[in-house]
């Protein structure tokens, strides 16, 4: 019986999503519109009450406008691609670094008690405070900003990393005791499986750590970048121009932040 | 009650696969509190154990000590008449929980046992795929194990200790967790595979009735000692639900409850 009734679940289950859109989905996709709308239609109201506001507010037309000119604004995505290049491999260096730290200090509570009360001091300074150090040593292009960014992204996937460690169940660890796993093999079979998901739910925060990092160190000093076209912008006061900026800032981070979203949906098919 | 002979002869030894002299446990925690008390034990190849006692009485202690999980603080144990580390081979172990590892397909679950030996891929796959029809599962093979049912897990859990071929077989309360119907089916399932297979079964259970039905002999624990070791009456092949029904079942289930207190 159990057997019948799941299997006809399933081929349910397939033949909806054949099926394409439903109704459902569309009324699904126009509610996550909702907020978006009301917030545009508050600013547009609080302009058209108090003009004054403007200088602070920018308009949502000068803001669309900007947003419009900017994609074909070259000096504008030079400046992106600095900053992006930069979140990239402050990401990638940070993440590799992180997951070795986070797996080889789990592995051993000796190099955990050594490791663990820097990590904690070290991970409780705020970073920005760090910006003019590594800035003054790594100078004003790539390598500085990757430096904080770095010094945020390495301790999203250490702990990450240390919890999913955490998460392995005790029961888990005696079958493989009772079937005389090796020591690779416990690593390969259960320690990497279980630890996976928060090393990928680290990496997707990551990326936006990686940005944060990234445009903090700008913001402090750098030669190109979106944080130093916000600075510009606003000592300018171009409102317009800071928003617009902050706008793209979002698309790009929560675009990546999707896509990596829709990546760990296949790959933890299981759950 | 009836007490089992406790002199071990060599001829005898080499028919046991199990034999536990004068075993004591006591954990680090509790030094004092001796888990398992200077007990000796022995079981013969293909025999069918049950164990049962109170909660907390050292009958999982005894399985961990014959998995190799825990040492014994004193006495002796000896696997097929050789030292336990090396008789310790083809020992499959099975848990009340499943255990599975849910980033597994059922397939994969069940050919993990032979990964960890070494067993090359080919024939892996060919075995697991064998355990899994015999449990009824062969077209469940590819599902994941969020997307069986509680019963279906659990004989994949069976084919996975099944797959080793073991010889002995430990299994700690593996139905506890299942409804009486499922548990009847799973019961009568692995009664019929253990005809097949021969192998030694030392069977954990809080379920007295269940003990009896499904044991050659029934062993109760009590305070660290045995307190009951007895052959069951019933011959084979039987069924669960007819053992209930035997005349005999009344007497020696009343007989054990009263030593359970
Ligand atoms: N690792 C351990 N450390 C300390 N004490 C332990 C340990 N394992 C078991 N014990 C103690 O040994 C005793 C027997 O435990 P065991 O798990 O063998 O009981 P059990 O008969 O299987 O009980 P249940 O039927 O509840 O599963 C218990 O009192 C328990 O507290
Ligand atoms: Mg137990």
């Amino acid at each position: 019986m159990t057997m019948i009734s799941q299997k006809q679940s399933m081929v349910s289950e397939a033949d909806s999503a054949r099926a394409g859109w439903r109704r459902e989905d569309w009324t699904q996709v126009i509610e996550r519109f909702i907020p978006g709308i009301v917030f545009v239609t508050l600013w547009w109201i609080a302009i058209r009450f108090n003009p004054s506001l403007s200088f602070y507010l920018s308009t949502p037309g000068d803001v669309a406008t900007f947003l419009g000119e900017s994609v074909s604004d070259s000096e504008f995505w030079r400046n992106v691609s600095s900053t992006m290049q930069a979140t990239f491999i402050s990401f990638f260096i940070g993440s590799v670094l992180g997951i070795a730290a986070g797996i080889s200090v789990s592995l051993s509570p000796r190099v955990e008690a050594a490791i663990e009360p820097y990590a904690s001091a070290l991970n409780s300074l705020p970073r920005i405070a760090l910006a003019p150090v590594f800035i003054a040593f790594l100078g004003l292009g790539t390598a500085g900003k990757v430096a904080v960014g770095v010094s945020l992204v390495f301790f999203v996937l250490y702990y990450n990393c240390r919890a999913g460690v955490k998460s392995v169940d005790p029961d888990w660890s005696m079958l493989a005791r009772t079937l005389n796993f090796s020591k690779r093999k416990t690593f390969f079979s259960l320690l990497l499986p279980v630890t996976w998901p928060s090393i990928f739910s680290g990496l997707r925060l990551a990326f936006t750590y990686a940005l944060l990092g990234v445009v903090s160190s700008e913001i402090v000093a750098a030669r190109a970048g979106m944080g130093q076209l916000i600075m510009l912008y606003s000592a300018q006061f171009r409102m317009d121009a800071v928003y617009g900026t902050l706008i793209w800032m979002g698309v790009i981070s929560g675009g990546v932040y999707w896509i990596a979203g829709r990546v760990e949906k296949r790959i933890m098919s299981w759950k | 009650m009836r007490a089992v002979e406790k002199e071990v002869s060599p001829d005898t030894e080499k028919a046991c696969s199990v034999v536990l002299e004068d075993v004591s446990v006591s954990f680090s925690g509790n030094p004092g509190t001796k888990v398992l008390d200077n007990i000796s034990l022995q079981i013969r190849e293909g025999e069918f154990v049950a164990l049962v006692g109170k909660s907390g009485c050292g009958k999982t202690t005894i399985l961990n000590l014959l998995a190799g999980l825990i040492e014994p603080k004193q006495g002796n144990i000896r696997i097929h008449g050789k030292e336990a580390a090396e008789g310790r081979e083809h020992i499959g172990y099975m848990f009340a929980r499943d255990c599975l590892f849910p980033w597994r397909r059922a397939q994969k679950n069940v050919e993990m046992p032979l990964e960890a030996k070494g067993v090359p891929a080919e024939e892996r796959r060919a075995r697991a795929r064998r355990e899994l029809k015999r449990v009824g599962l062969g077209n469940f093979a590819d599902y994941y194990p969020k997307s069986l049912s509680h019963g279906m897990r659990q004989r994949v859990a069976i084919a996975r200790t099944w797959v080793l071929d073991p010889d002995i077989l430990l299994m700690d309360e593996p139905f506890a967790a299942l409804d009486a119907q499922t548990r009847l089916t799973l019961e009568r399932d692995f009664l019929k595979q253990w005809a097949e297979r021969a192998s030694t079964v030392i069977f954990v259970t809080h379920d007295l009735p269940e003990a009896i039905a499904l044991a050659d002999r029934v062993i109760v624990l009590g305070k660290g000692k045995i307190i009951y070791d007895d052959k069951m009456p019933f011959g084979w092949p039987r069924d669960p639900e007819t053992v209930l029904a035997d005349p005999r079942f009344g007497k020696v289930f009343a007989e054990i409850r009263d030593l359970l207190g």
